[in-house]
C-alpha cells in the first residue's frame, strides 16, 4: 500500500518534470532580457566570482539598474557551466526546483496535518494538482527569480513544521531557507518577515522550550540578513520601491480637498476625507485585485510571460474545490490548518504595494496554497460521493481536458502568439550579425526592442573581463544601465546616425527608420511574422 | 413580539428618510431613462399611448432599448398628483425602495425563523448604499427587487398556508413587466424553488396550485404573446447581449490558430480553437466579475449612479459597505455550517449563484443594476455574521474590539452619507444630463424672435428631444402628430419650432431667423465672426454646458 503511493509520488513527479523541461529551449521561444541578465551574470560569476560589471554580488546584481537579488545568478553558475550558455542551461534551476517544489508540496502536506489520517492521499491530490497547475508550469518554465523563491519560502515553512512536529534542529535549517529567500526575490523581503514572525508567534511556546535552538537559528537569520539590511535603506533601493509602489499618486489628495471644502471644511469633513483613508482603500483594492475570481479562474495575468492568457491561474474547475476546500478546511479544523489562510493573506500583501495588479509572479509566494485547498476539496468530494464514484471521475474528465486545453495552447500555439515578449527577434538577428561581423568596421544596433547588448554577449560567450574593459556604461536620472557600446557594437535609440563614418558599417534597426538609400540585407521578424528589425549597409 | 414591530417601525422611518429626502434635487436632474420614463407616463395619462403612439405597450420604445413599461404605468398617479416632475418621475422608486426594507424583515423571517437577524437584514437594506441610490432613481429594475422580496416572502410563508401562493405567482409574474433582468431571474429562482421544495408543494391545496397556475398565464400572458410577436420586446437584451459586444474578451487571433492547427492535423486545435469555446470563457468570465471583493465592497461599477462621476478613481464607494465585509464572509461560513434547513441552505447558495447569470450575457460587466437581486440576501449573510460575531466575542476585552469596528462602520456611513448628498452634486452633474432646467425655459422665451429653434443632439446634449417634451410638459397628442416613429439612435427629432439635431457645425451653413442652441464642443466649431452669443449655461462648478446664439 505504501509503496503503491510511493509509486504514484514518484509518476507525478516525473509528470511534472516533463511539464517543465519538455521543449524549454522553445517554450518560451527566446531568453527574455532578465533571463538573457541571469544567464549572463551567472556566466561571469563562474569565471572571476564577479557581475558583469565587476562587482562581487552580495546583496544586489545591478544588471539593468534594477538591481535583482543575486541567488538566480549563483544558482545558475553550476548549470551554465554544465548545459554551457543557453536557454537550458539559464532556466535550468528555475525548473529543477519547479519540479522539487512539486514533491516537497507532498512532504508540506504531512507537516501541515500531522495526525490528518488521509494527509498522505491530500499530498498526493496536491502535489498532482501542482504539477498540472498552469500558473507553476508557466513560472517554472523560465528563469524566474519568484519560482526559485516560492521553493525556498515553502522550504522555510516546510522545516519550521517539521521543528515544531518533530526535530527541533530543523529550525536552523528553516532560518537559512528564509533568509535565502530574502537573497532570492523581493517580495520576499516582505513576505519572509511576516510569515516567519507569525509562525514563531503562533508556536511561541515551543520555540520558548527549545531556547537555545531558537536562539542560534535568531542569531544565524540576523547574520545572514545583515548586509541586505543595510542595502534596503540605500537611495538605490529607494528608487526601486518609488517606481512600482501605489503611494505615490497625487490626484487622490486634489479630490479630497475639493471635498472638504463642499463640506463647508467641517471637522468631521477632514476626519472622512484624508489621504491615509484613501491610500489604504488603495492598498486594499491592489490587494484584492489578486483575489478578484476573473484573474484566477478564467483571465490569468495579462502579461504573457506569466500566463498564456487561454485560461485562468488555475483552471476553472479549482473554483468550486477551491471553495469547498475553504468552507471545510474551517470545519475539520484539521492539524496546522490555519497555516493556509494566514499564508494566502500575507502572501498577497507585498503584491498589493504595487501598480500593476493582479500579478501572477509577485502573489507566486501563495504556491501551493490554493493547489491544497482544491486538493482538500477534491478529496472532500470523493468521500461526499462515496457510493456515486462518477461524480469525482467525471471532476477528473473535466479537469483533464482542461490541461489537455492548457497544454495544447502552450505547446502549439503560445511560442508563435508571443514572441515579442521574449525578445525572439534578437535570437536570428544576433546570429546572423554575428556571422557577419568580421566583414564590418561597426555594427549599429537599434536600442528599440531594449537591451541588445546582452544577446551579443551570451551569443559570443564573451568574457566578462574583455567586456568590462570595452564597454561605454551610462547611468540615466531614473537609475537604469544603458550600455552604449563594446567591441564592433554600437547600441542606441537612433543607430541610422552613429558619432563614426558609415562606411563599412552594418545597420540594424526598426523597419521603419530605414533610410531610402539603404541596402537591405536581412528581414528578422516574430514567430508570427511581423518584421521587427531590418539589417541594412549602405 | 411588540417590541419588533417598534424596531422595524423605526428602521422603516431611517429607510424612509434616506430615500425621501430632497428627492426631487439629489441626484442634481433627471437622467433621459428618468426624462423618458416620466414623458411616457405622461403620455400614457392622457391618451392611454406612448411617445410613438402605441395604446397600452407593455413595453416602451423609448430610446430603442424597449424598456419594460410597468414603471411608467405606476409613475402615473404620482404624475396626476405633483404633476410631470422628476420628484413625482422619482417617487415609485422610493416607494417601492420603502416597501423592500420593509417586506426584508418579513421575508428573511420567513426563511431563517429569526426575528433578531430579520431585523437586522432589514436594517441593513435601510442604509444600504447600493439600495439607496437605486431607490433615489427612477430605476426599472428597484421594482423588479421589491417584486422579488415580495413574491419569495409569499413563497415561503404558502408552505404554511397554501392561500398565499397565489399572491407569491402575481408578483412574480408582474416583475416580467418590471425589468430585464427578471424576466430571466424569476423563472430560474422559480425552477429551483420548485425542485428544492418539491416535497412542500405537495402538501399545498391542489385548489391553490391551480389558481397560481391560472393566474401566472394570466398575468404574463401579454408578455408571452408580445415576444412570441415580435421578438424585438427583448431587443435590449440582443443588443447588450455579448454576442454584439465591441470586443470580446478573449482577442485571439483565431483565423491564426486554424490556419496552424489544420496544418498540423491538430484534432484538439478543431475542439478547442472555436468561437464557441470563446463565448463560453466570456459567459464565465462576466459571471465571475460579480465575485469580485473590490467590485462589492470598494470600487462598485458606474452602473451604479454613485460611481458615475468617480469611475475612474480609486476612491468612492462599493456597492457595500467595507465593514460588512469580515461579516459577510464569516456569516457565509456560519450559515453553512450551522444548523439551519439544508433546503434553506440550498435555497440561498443558489440564489447567489442565480443573480449574475442575466448579466453574464451581457458585455459591460460587473452590473450594480442587472445584479440588484443580490439585495437584501448579501444583507442577511451579513446579518448572519454580525450575529455570529456578537455571540463569539465575550468577556472583558469585548470593548476593545468593538469600539473601534463600531467608529470604522459610522466612518463608513458618514462618508457615504457625505458622498451622496453632498459630493455627488458636485462632481455628477455632467453624468446626469444636468442644465435643462435652465435650457429649457430660457429657449422659451426666446422662440417668439425666431422661426426656427436648433438643439444639438450631441453629448452631453443627447436625446435632448425627450428633456424638452419633459420639462415643456408638451402635449402628448400633439407630439404624437409630429413625432417620427424612426426610433431615436442618430435620428432628428421635430416638434414644433424646434428641431434636436446631429450636425457637423464647422461645415455646416447656419441659417437665417434660427435660434441655436448648441453643446461646449459643437460651440468651439462654430466660426465666432459670423453668429451673435446670446446666452451661455454652465455646471454649477463653471464649466461651459451650452450656448445659445444665432446668425449675423
Amino acid at each position: 500500500m505504501k509503496n503503491r503511493k510511493l509509486i504514484l509520488l514518484f509518476f507525478i513527479v516525473l509528470l511534472a518534470g516533463f511539464l517543465r523541461f519538455f521543449k524549454i529551449s522553445e517554450i518560451p521561444p527566446n531568453l527574455n532580457w532578465d533571463e538573457a541578465a541571469w544567464g549572463y551574470n551567472a556566466y561571469s560569476i563562474g569565471i572571476d566570482g564577479r557581475d558583469e560589471f565587476g562587482k562581487i554580488p552580495i546583496t544586489y546584481i545591478k544588471s539593468y539598474g534594477d538591481y535583482k537579488p543575486p541567488v538566480y545568478a549563483y544558482l545558475d553558475v553550476i548549470p551554465v557551466k554544465v548545459f554551457g550558455l543557453n536557454d537550458f542551461g539559464v532556466r535550468f534551476p528555475s525548473a529543477l526546483l519547479g519540479t522539487l517544489t512539486v514533491l516537497l508540496t507532498f512532504f508540506l502536506i504531512g507537516e501541515i496535518f500531522p495526525k490528518f489520517e488521509k494527509k498522505e492521499e491530500l499530498g498526493i491530490i496536491s502535489a498532482f494538482f501542482l504539477a498540472i497547475s498552469p500558473w507553476h508550469i508557466m513560472l517554472s518554465r523560465a528563469a524566474f527569480e519568484a519560482n526559485v523563491a516560492t521553493f525556498l519560502l515553502i522550504s522555510g515553512i516546510f522545516l519550521f513544521l517539521k521543528a515544531v512536529n518533530s526535530n527541533k534542529y530543523f529550525l536552523i535549517l528553516s532560518s537559512i531557507s528564509f533568509a535565502l529567500s530574502i537573497y532570492t526575490f523581493n517580495t520576499s523581503r516582505i513576505f519572509a518577515p511576516l510569515m516567519g514572525i507569525t509562525l514563531a508567534l503562533i508556536f511561541r511556546k515551543k520555540l520558548l522550550k527549545e531556547w537555545k535552538v531558537s536562539l542560534i537559528s535568531g542569531v544565524l537569520l540576523i547574520l545572514i540578513l545583515l548586509p541586505t539590511a543595510k542595502f534596503l535603506v540605500s537611495p538605490e533601493a529607494k528608487i526601486r520601491f518609488n517606481e512600482v509602489n501605489i503611494f505615490s499618486d497625487l490626484s487622490v489628495i486634489d479630490t479630497a480637498n475639493q471635498e472638504v471644502i463642499n463640506d463647508n471644511n467641517s471637522i468631521v469633513s477632514k476626519v472622512i476625507h484624508n489621504r491615509r483613508y484613501l491610500y489604504s482603500l488603495d492598498f486594499l483594492k491592489h490587494y484584492f485585485d489578486n483575489l478578484n475570481p476573473t484573474f484566477l479562474f478564467i483571465k490569468g495575468d495579462q502579461n504573457p510571460r506569466f500566463s498564456t492568457k487561454d485560461l485562468g491561474e488555475m483552471y476553472l474547475l479549482d473554483l468550486p474545490l477551491v471553495v469547498i476546500g475553504i468552507f471545510f478546511i474551517f470545519k475539520r479544523k484539521e492539524g496546522y490548518y490555519f497555516i493556509l489562510p494566514i499564508w494566502i493573506l500575507l502572501g498577497i500583501i507585498p503584491a498589493a504595494t504595487a501598480r500593476e495588479t493582479p500579478h501572477a509572479l509577485r502573489i507566486e509566494t501563495i504556491i501551493p496554497t490554493l493547489q491544497i485547498l482544491s486538493a482538500f476539496g477534491f478529496l472532500e468530494l470523493i468521500t461526499y460521493f462515496k457510493n456515486k464514484k462518477y461524480i469525482p471521475i467525471i471532476f477528473g474528465l473535466i479537469l483533464f481536458m482542461s490541461f489537455v486545453y492548457f497544454y495544447h495552447g502552450l505547446v502549439f500555439h503560445y511560442s508563435r502568439e508571443y514572441s515579442q515578449e521574449w525578445q525572439y527577434t534578437y535570437k536570428e538577428s544576433v546570429a546572423y550579425v554575428e556571422s557577419v561581423k568580421n566583414e564590418y568596421d561597426h555594427i549599429s544596433f537599434t536600442n528599440f526592442l531594449g537591451r541588445p547588448y546582452i544577446y551579443f554577449l551570451i551569443y559570443e560567450k564573451k568574457d566578462p573581463r574583455e567586456f568590462r574593459n570595452q564597454a561605454l556604461v551610462t547611468t540615466d536620472i531614473f537609475g537604469f544601465v544603458n550600455v552604449q557600446s563594446f567591441d564592433k557594437f554600437y547600441f542606441s535609440v537612433d543607430p541610422n546616425n552613429p558619432p563614426f563614418s558609415k562606411n563599412n558599417t552594418l545597420f540594424v534597426v526598426d523597419p521603419r527608420y530605414v533610410p531610402g538609400n539603404a541596402k537591405v540585407l536581412k528581414k528578422f521578424s516574430r514567430l508570427d511574422g511581423t518584421v521587427e528589425l531590418v539589417a541594412y549597409k549602405l | 413580539m411588540k417590541r419588533s414591530y417598534i424596531i422595524l417601525f423605526l428602521i422603516v422611518i431611517v429607510g424612509s428618510f434616506l430615500r425621501l429626502w430632497q428627492l426631487g434635487h439629489i441626484p442634481i436632474a433627471p437622467n433621459w431613462d428618468e426624462a423618458s420614463l416620466g414623458y411616457n407616463a405622461y403620455s400614457l395619462l392622457l391618451t392611454h399611448k406612448d411617445e410613438y403612439g402605441r395604446l397600452f405597450p407593455i413595453a416602451l420604445q423609448s430610446f430603442d432599448d424597449y424598456k419594460p413599461a410597468l414603471y411608467a404605468y405606476l409613475s402615473i398617479p404620482f404624475i396626476k398628483l405633483f404633476g410631470l416632475n422628476i420628484f413625482a418621475v422619482r417617487l415609485a422608486s422610493a416607494i417601492f425602495g420603502i416597501i423592500a426594507v420593509f417586506a426584508t424583515y418579513f421575508m428573511t423571517d420567513e426563511i431563517f425563523s429569526n426575528k433578531k437577524l430579520a431585523l437586522l437584514t432589514s436594517f441593513l437594506i435601510s442604509i444600504s448604499p447600493w439600495h439607496i441610490t437605486f431607490s433615489r432613481v427612477a430605476y426599472e429594475a428597484n421594482i423588479g427587487l421589491t417584486l422579488n422580496i415580495l413574491s419569495i416572502l409569499f413563497l415561503f410563508k404558502s408552505f404554511k398556508k397554501g392561500k398565499y401562493l397565489p399572491l407569491s405567482i402575481i408578483f412574480a409574474s408582474i416583475a416580467l413587466y418590471s425589468y430585464q433582468a427578471e424576466r430571466l431571474f424569476i423563472p430560474l429562482i422559480f425552477l429551483s424553488v420548485l425542485i428544492i421544495f418539491r416535497e412542500n408543494f405537495r402538501k399545498i391545496n391542489r385548489k391553490y396550485i391551480g389558481l397560481s397556475i391560472i393566474l401566472g398565464l394570466l398575468i404574463s400572458a401579454p408578455f408571452l404573446i408580445s415576444v412570441a410577436r415580435d421578438p424585438s420586446t427583448l431587443s435590449r437584451a440582443k443588443e447588450a447581449s455579448i454576442l454584439s459586444a465591441p470586443q470580446p474578451l478573449v482577442n485571439l487571433d483565431l483565423a491564426k490558430r486554424n490556419l496552424v492547427d489544420s496544418e498540423n492535423h491538430d484534432v484538439f486545435g478543431k475542439l478547442f480553437d472555436n468561437r464557441r469555446v470563446i463565448y463560453a470563457k466570456d459567459v464565465v468570465n462576466h459571471y465571475l466579475s460579480h465575485f469580485d471583493i473590490n467590485w462589492l465592497f470598494i470600487e462598485g461599477d458606474s452602473t451604479n449612479p454613485l460611481n458615475l462621476p468617480l469611475r475612474k478613481q480609486t476612491i468612492g464607494m462599493g456597492n457595500l459597505y467595507l465593514v460588512e465585509l469580515p461579516f459577510f464572509i464569516l456569516g457565509l461560513f456560519l450559515m453553512f455550517s450551522s444548523r439551519f434547513d439544508t433546503k434553506n441552505k440550498k435555497f440561498i447558495l443558489l440564489w447567489l449563484i442565480l443573480v449574475p447569470i442575466p448579466a453574464a450575457i451581457t458585455w459591460d460587466t460587473p452590473s450594480s443594476i442587472r445584479t440588484l437581486a443580490f439585495l437584501p440576501i448579501l444583507q442577511a449573510i451579513t446579518a448572519i455574521g454580525i450575529l455570529g460575531f456578537f455571540d463569539r466575542i465575550k468577556g472583558n476585552y469585548k470593548f476593545l474590539i468593538l469600539t473601534p469596528i463600531a467608529l470604522f462602520a459610522i466612518f463608513n456611513f458618514i462618508y457615504f452619507i457625505d458622498q451622496y448628498f453632498v459630493q455627488y452634486n458636485f462632481f455628477a452633474p455632467k453624468y446626469w444630463q444636468y442644465g435643462y432646467d435652465q435650457i429649457v425655459p430660457e429657449s422659451e422665451t426666446l422662440k417668439s424672435n425666431y422661426e426656427k429653434v436648433v438643439v444639438s443632439n450631441q453629448v452631453p446634449l443627447d436625446q435632448s428631444y425627450i428633456f424638452f417634451l419633459f420639462n415643456l410638459k408638451y402635449s402628448p397628442q400633439d407630439y404624437q402628430l409630429v413625432g417620427n416613429n424612426l426610433g431615436t439612435y442618430g435620428v432628428d427629432h421635430h416638434f414644433d419650432k424646434y428641431s434636436f439635431v446631429f450636425r457637423n457645425w464647422g461645415v455646416e451653413n447656419l441659417q437665417n431667423k434660427t435660434l441655436y442652441v448648441l453643446n461646449a464642443q459643437e460651440w468651439g466649431s462654430v466660426d465666432k465672426r459670423k453668429v451673435n452669443l446670446i446666452k451661455e449655461v454652465n455646471y454649477p462648478n463653471g464649466d461651459l454646458l451650452a450656448v445659445f446664439f444665432d446668425k449675423k
